[in-house]
């Protein structure tokens, strides 16, 4: 765990039913949005080439709207030009979700928007409608396993190394910021930042039980994207109690105010300040400690 | 002995396991996993037939499952349904390479179904008929360094070779765990999970919960304490225990590894008795890096051998034996009788007794009638497991506690701390 510049790549996952995405090439700032699309309910199987009496193969020709597009109730999905013309029309409201390869369509109401942000400045090198990867320059702090979706936001020092962020400390005035605690952080002090609207929480140690309580019975050590209204937290250290050794947490106190961007698939806090803004220095190895459930700098 | 060591850096895993995605009829489920489980690829979701499964729904666990195969078992009145799951699939994978789907269907069905798997689809025999080919062709699939299955295989196989009985091979390590048994006349069982000792070490617990990992400690621990060292132990696969409370933690998550893989095996429809009843088991990975004691006391309680069996470890190529196990059925004066270099030594068996007897050179052990002698000395010794099979653990921590303690204390297989 060492402070690093230099040239980062962040892939952004993106969800079923896109809608628009950045190309390939477009330049991005952290926070703007890469992609945006459809939340689905449970869809709607129409009758797609049976009806209209083509080869599953043809409906594409015959088809009147792209895959992908909305379509209001009683729009005409598909239809033949013979002077008999059997058309096939949308029964509700929802987006054409998939042309089944039998030649019927899947249709799904829609039931929200999902927008997906970038963690970098940088320019966009991969688009598809799986994922959009973003690669640009900045500081880079890599922790051990991050929750919750990517957050972006200025940086906020609350705790001082080894200090446990304590739920006093925050309050609406971090609204939007990425708070920055030298020690461990509890599910109380997550779920307070989370209230206050805090961006994110980045600890040294985050209690495993801690994470099940806002997270769920499910969570892993070693991280999850979660719902874009669950509390984004980056772990740096590991589970229990610990504390930044000093050559990483140093550069935090030069760091407030400035933006920076947690993402959550690669455990990474993205800080963008000037290479010059800090020299880092190597970072001592962490280790397991004998007792529970704690981690230290092995040189401490 | 405890390893002192503590310090050692989050290692990133090696190869990762296969992705597979289950599309079974509920009558083809037990089958199905089956083939997973011989395979050695991580089940990252099960999708079965006939249950409600909305197809928005599907293709989004489908793409969050990101899976590298997939295995359909299904019959033919259950067309509709597989396709739907394919068509749902080709959803989940736009913008991504559509994942291998293997088909064990009939030859019609697989005709039907085929278009739907957008040329990724190709169809194999039954699961149930043809698991051994189900298993060769998923663990063909399978890319990026060796693979855990093919290698415990190889060595389970000269196992028996130089046992020259039938043995069960048990490999706990950091990228999963194995149960190989192989007979002097070739044949095979072959079991293996992705969840081990070390990253997967956390979905181990949340598998089957805290407590089948707490109740093996010896010692009263809290559970949010137990859970950090679990999650932080996930991140650090080297680290080894430097204190006998943490050691406690290790050997408990090894019995768990052991035990899930059996309760994999059940559920999977495979017969684990035949495991329990090998005469010779050798331990390998991380389970052979332990102390000779803690090998032995770990198999003990997680595999349960209800017969006489010769525990051994197999650490750089080399078999050594570390205790004759035994069995005995406890009744009125239940004894065993030990004759090694030393001479001929009689023990009474209570019921709920576990003891070793220490021996010298080549023993030889009369339980009941039977006799079961060894060639070569042993490092623990005999050990003697009267506890009752299945074994069962009492509720209550008041109880709990001091029958592990005892029973560590019995092969000696935690080391006292010193006194501070």
């Amino acid at each position: 765990m060492t402070w690093t510049y230099g040239d980062q790549r962040a892939s952004h996952p993106l969800p079923l039913a896109v809608s628009s995405r950045a190309a390939v090439g477009q330049p991005v700032r952290a926070g703007d949005v890469l992609a945006s699309g459809s939340v689905l309910a449970n869809g709607i199987r129409v009758d797609g080439a049976r009806r209209l009496g083509v080869a599953p193969a043809d409906l594409a020709r015959v088809m009147r709207v792209r895959v992908g597009s909305e379509v209001e109730g009683g729009a005409i999905l598909a239809r033949t030009g013979r002077r008999f013309a059997r058309a096939v029309s949308a029964p509700v409201d929802g987006r054409v979700l998939h042309v089944r390869s039998d030649g019927d369509i899947e249709l799904a109401p829609v039931v929200g928007r999902w927008a997906v942000r970038s963690v970098l400045d940088g320019v966009v090198t991969r688009s598809s409608d799986a994922e959009v990867v973003v690669e640009g320059a900045a500081w880079a702090l890599r922790g051990i396993a991050a929750y919750g979706p990517d957050a972006v936001g200025e940086l906020a020092r609350v705790s001082d190394a080894s200090e446990e962020l304590v739920p006093s400390r925050i309050d609406v005035r971090q609204q939007g910021r990425i708070l920055i605690a030298g020690g461990r952080a509890g599910a109380e002090a997550i779920a307070r930042g989370h209230a206050c609207g805090a961006a994110a929480v980045v600890a040294a140690t985050v209690p495993a039980s801690g994470l099940r309580m806002l997270f769920g019975d499910d969570v892993s050590a070693h991280g999850a994207s979660g719902p874009v209204d669950a509390p984004t937290v980056l772990c740096l250290a590991g589970f229990g109690t610990g504390a930044l050794p000093d050559a990483v947490f140093a550069p935090f106190r030069a760091l407030d105010g400035v933006r920076a961007a947690v993402h959550t698939a690669s455990a990474a806090l993205f800080v963008f300040a000037p290479e010059t803004a800090f020299a880092p220095a190597a970072a001592p190895p962490l280790e397991l400690a004998a007792d529970w459930g704690s981690v230290r700098a092995a040189a401490v | 002995m405890i390893a002192t060591t503590a310090a050692a850096a989050p290692v990133v895993t090696t190869a990762p396991p296969l992705r597979l995605v289950l599309v079974a009829s509920p009558d083809r489920r037990v089958p199905a996993r089956a083939v997973a489980l011989g395979s050695g690829a991580d089940v990252v979701l099960e999708v079965t037939l006939g249950h409600a499964h909305p197809f928005v729904e599907l293709a989004s666990d489908l793409r969050g499952a990101r899976p590298d195969v997939v295995l359909v078992s299904a019959g033919s009145g259950e067309t509709q349904g597989v396709a739907d799951a394919l068509e749902a699939l080709a959803v989940a994978c736009e913008g991504a390479r559509m994942p291998a789907v293997l088909l064990a269907v009939d030859e019609r069905m697989a005709r039907r179904l085929l278009p739907a798997t957008r040329g990724a689809g190709e169809r194999i025999v039954d699961v149930a008929r043809g698991r051994d080919d189900a298993v060769a062709r998923l663990r063909a699939l399978r890319s990026g360094g060796p693979a855990r299955p093919g290698r415990v295989e190889a060595e389970a196989r000269a196992h028996t070779r130089v046992q020259a009985q039938t043995t069960l091979t048990v490999d706990v390590g950091e990228d999963g765990a194995s149960l190989v048994l192989v007979s002097p006349g070739g044949a095979l069982t072959s079991l293996h999970t992705a969840l081990g000792c070390g990253p997967s070490v956390d979905a181990l617990v949340a598998g089957g919960g805290l407590d089948r990992v707490r109740r093996w400690i010896p010692r009263a621990i809290d559970a949010p304490a137990l859970l950090d060292r679990v999650f932080s132990r996930a991140r650090w696969p080297e680290a080894r225990p430097a204190t006998t409370l943490t050691l406690a933690i290790e050997l408990a998550l090894l019995r768990e590894a052991i035990a899930r893989l059996i309760a994999l095996a059940e559920r999977a429809g495979i017969d684990v008795a035949p495991l329990r009843a090998a005469p010779g088991v050798v331990a390998g990975g991380a389970l052979a890096r332990l102390a000779p004691s803690q090998t032995v006391l770990v198999l003990l309680d997680a595999l349960g051998p209800d017969a006489t069996t010769l525990v051994s470890r197999s650490v750089d190529a080399t078999i050594e034996p570390l205790a004759l196990v035994t069995v005995p059925a406890v009744g009125r004066g239940a004894s065993v009788r030990v004759a090694d270099a030393n001479g001929v030594t009689d023990e009474r068996v209570t019921r709920g007794a576990l003891f070793v007897v220490r021996t010298s050179g080549a023993p030889r052990v009369s339980v009941g009638g039977e006799e079961r002698s060894v060639a070569s000395s042993l490092a623990v010794g005999v050990v003697v497991d009267a506890r009752g099979r299945p074994l069962e653990l009492p509720p209550r921590d008041a109880e709990r506690l001091p029958a592990v303690a005892r029973w560590h204390a019995a092969l000696d297989a935690l080391p006292s701390e010193p006194a501070s």
